[in-house]
């Protein structure tokens, strides 16, 4: 533990007085803990922790590049206008929409940050624009990528969990729904409905100007590249049997590939120099997570922190885990969902598994709105334009809060919750 | 030169430094080494000589044949289905080294999942190889290895993708677990035709038992404990009294039907074979341990672990002596040897008979490295 401690204590100092990126932090951090753990210069170990999230990186560069795309191609803007024009009447409509609408990507891949890097990017100019501010734009963006990522149909932490127990990935959607959609609509609600009827009793609607005369042909041709990418998704999900998964990466590069006849050619380079820049610090993070994760393990802080978790008496157990598995999860959400998840659901065998799975699945997710990483946050700062991504946090801190009661609540009454949803086990 | 340039030259240079320092014992790990035996009583064969569609793929793998002077029935014994559970290697090397079969036909892979021999999970910490000492002062180098295939023979995994033939959906890490492959699919992804290798081998030469050796961590459920397929219960039982009689305690694990993918499920159900599952107790692979070390694979102590036995979570005894290999190794061929006989019971048409394979007493009295000059 004391190991862990020096870690954290060389990251806080690095990022906080030296002022270096936070990746480059966590790198250097990580590479110190080995020295720390008697290992000197574990080359082989740096390296290999360093492909820990390669997929997740790939994810991340091909989502910017797409995002871009369709940013400089104009179809962000008509996008915008569209979804405005159609739920302009009522902000409750506007914001249910708004919720499908930011949840739905998370769901989909299982990655808040694919939420957030498209509709997330989408969503936030109707936000700001209508009263609501930058930094609880950004949380509000941030949250309910999380609460996407964690609702079925995709829900990798879950999916880790259950690998880890050998329990398949089936009878989830139900208890996942259920530790999602409350938490995402009072968020969602409590964040925004307030600006939003403020606007609409000011202006008489949500609409700047009619919108309706400028949709041109060409603007809703400039849809097909979204349009694709979101069939695609949502048929290699909906119908794994029959259509074969080329990975999220893929599809995004496909879909960035169709938009580029949509971009005006002088800003072509210009587009794939930006996505560059943008996912660079990402990348970093990411890798740097990976490298001091590798650390953990190597050295034995891993070990260390699960057997402290665990020795909690049980009653008290899941309150230790909506605490410590966040934390962890603020280095990695699928992480802390393999490393202490499956620990603390062996820990709770006897009542309803699914339900349990599910909660901790939560707890691990709602990992990616904690500093010092906070992946989603990261995103949402960058979507919104806001330099701080702990700006974002605070206004986000009380619905992480109701996020954690409400899946304790649900993990405290697994058996009566898997009866009130149907569930046999 | 500008700042920046410079700038970007030095880390460009820090990254060469990365690359070839970390990325060297990384290319040795992916290497393919040598099954570690001097000498096979029986014939060398590879997987392909059975699935075609692994000729010349890194999933091809080594397959043992001994063969009695009688003809009778035939086993196969699976090592390294998850490569890092070393008791299962070690113990098909220890069978390789010893067995002498008189009646049918003894088939050992000891490497089912070859791929995952040569690369460690990222993020796990594990080593690349581990040692075990002969008995001559010499060292057996190990490759550690993964529990999934090598990303490098099988990326990009679909994220989600259902079992074949059941439809189940599996994720993007059970997809490159080759026990959650089974039957297999010779035209899927890597992994699965791994295992649809396996299962037309035990098609074609008539495999009549399997047993599958594994090892778990202290705190999984499933530990110390024999799976077996409902069509085996008969044999399993019969195994587990002699066992008991050798003071040796296995849980009885019925194969679950709706987790598919699994040797004892899926061989049972999709081929005329009776599978069988052994599990043993192994800190290693577990999430509470503390610093991975060739000790603690080899010998099984950890600090951490028995900081653990407090959380009451460990579902198998544990003090400071540890869980060494030859516990693990000798729990499982005690198992084999036992499983065997109860299957010449009920199948008197199709005996396997064989000798020289250490049993649990013989192992803890003397050194796995005995059994693997």
């Amino acid at each position: 533990m004391i190991a862990l401690l020096l870690m954290l204590a060389i990251f806080g100092l690095l990022t906080f007085w030296l002022k270096l990126p936070r990746g480059i932090a966590l790198f250097l951090s990580g590479v110190l803990g080995t020295f720390i753990g008697g290992y000197g210069l574990a080359f082989r170990d740096w390296v290999e922790g360093m492909f820990v999230f390669f997929d997740p990186i790939l994810i991340v560069c091909t989502a910017l590049l797409f995002l871009k795309s369709l940013e400089q191609s104009g179809t962000l803007g008509f996008l915008r206008n569209l979804l405005l024009h159609y739920t302009a009447k009522s902000p409750a409509a506007f914001l249910l929409a708004m919720v499908f609408f930011l949840m739905l990507p998370g769901a989909m891949t299982g990655l808040s940050s694919a939420a957030v890097l498209t509709t997330g990017a989408l969503a936030a100019p109707l936000f700001i624009e209508r009263g609501l501010t930058v930094k609880k734009t950004g949380a509000l963006i941030a949250l309910l990528a999380i609460f996407g990522m964690i609702a079925p149909p995709i829900n990798l932490p879950v999916m880790m969990l259950a690998n880890g127990v050998d329990m398949p990935f089936i009878g989830f959607e139900k208890s996942l729904l259920m530790l999602t959609l409350p938490p995402a609509l009072i968020t969602a609600f409590g964040m925004a409905y307030g600006p939003l009827l403020r606007y609409k009793k000011t202006y008489g609607t949500l609409l700047h100007t009619d919108t309706k005369d400028r949709f041109t042909f060409s603007q809703w041709l400039s849809l097909f590249p979204l349009l694709m990418v979101s069939v695609y998704i949502l048929v290699i999900r909906l119908f794994p049997n029959f259509i074969h998964d080329i990975g999220v990466p893929a599809v995004f590069l496909f879909g960035t590939l169709l938009s580029i006849p949509f971009i005006p050619s002088s800003k072509r380079l210009e587009t794939f120099q930006l996505a560059y820049r943008s996912s660079l610090p990402v990348i970093a993070i990411l890798v740097g997570i990976g490298v001091f994760l590798q650390t953990l393990a190597l050295i034995g802080a891993r070990g260390d922190l699960v057997v402290s978790t665990l020795l909690l008496p049980l009653p008290l157990l899941p309150i230790g885990a909506a605490i410590v598995m966040p934390f962890f999860g603020a280095l990695s959400a699928f992480g802390s969902a393999t490393v202490l998840g499956v620990p603390i659901l062996l820990a709770m065998l006897g009542k309803n598994e699914i339900v349990v799975g599910a909660a901790l699945s939560l707890f691990a997710g709602l990992g990616d709105m904690m500093p010092p990483t906070a992946l989603a946050g990261t995103f949402a700062a960058e979507v919104v334009g806001e330099k701080n991504y702990l700006a974002l946090i605070r206004p986000a801190l009380p619905y992480i809060a109701i996020g954690l009661v409400w899946g304790l609540l649900v993990l405290w009454n697994a058996g009566f919750v898997s009866q009130l949803l149907g569930m046999v086990q | 030169m500008k700042r920046e340039t410079l700038i970007g030259l030095i880390y460009l240079i820090v990254c060469l430094l990365f690359t070839a320092l970390g990325g060297y014992p990384l290319y040795l790990q992916r290497q393919h080494h040598p099954i570690p035996v001097e000498k096979v009583f029986g014939k060398r064969h590879m997987l392909s000589d059975w699935a075609s569609w692994l000729k010349g793929s890194r999933g091809d793998t080594d397959v043992f044949i001994l063969e009695g002077s009688e003809s009778g029935g035939a086993i196969l014994i699976l090592g390294g289905t998850h490569p890092d559970e070393p008791a299962s290697f070690v113990s098909s090397l220890i069978a390789l080294n010893t067995i002498q079969v008189e009646k049918g036909r003894v088939f050992i892979i000891p490497r089912a999942n070859a791929s995952g021999f040569t690369a460690t999970e990222p993020g796990e910490g594990h080593p690349a190889f581990y040692t075990i000492p002969l008995p001559n002062g010499n060292q057996m180098k190990i490759q550690f290895g993964s529990r999934l295939t090598n990303p490098l023979d099988q990326w990009p995994t679909p994220d989600v993708q259902p079992h074949k033939p059941s439809g189940q959906l599996l994720s993007v890490k059970d997809l490159r677990n080759l026990n959650r492959c089974f039957p297999g699919d010779s035209c899927g992804l890597f992994t699965e035709r791994v295992a649809a290798g396996i299962t037309k081998l035990i098609r074609d030469e008539k495999i009549g038992l399997t047993i599958d050796l594994h090892e778990a961590s202290l705190e999984y459920p499933v530990i110390n404990a024999l799976v077996a397929h409902e069509k085996g219960l008969e044999i399993a039982s019969e195994a587990l009294l002699e066992l008991e009689m050798e003071d040796l305690h296995y849980s009885f694990e019925p194969s679950p039907k709706k987790l598919r993918g699994l040797t004892h499920r899926e061989l049972g159900d999709h081929t005329e074979t009776v599978p069988f599952l052994i599990e043993t107790a192994n800190v290693a692979q577990g999430r509470l341990r503390g610093r991975t070390t060739h000790e603690m694979i080899t010998k099984g102590i950890d600090a951490a672990y028995f900081k653990a036995v407090a959380t009451g979570l460990l579902k198998v005894p544990y003090d400071q002596n540890g869980i060494p290999l030859e516990v693990r190794c000798g729990r499982h061929l005690s198992a084999v040897i036992q499983l065997t006989h109860a299957y010449n019971l009920a199948h008197p048409s199709e005996k396997i008979l064989f000798t020289g394979l250490p049993t649990y007493t013989e192992l803890t009295q003397s050194s796995v490295g005995e059994y693997l000059k």
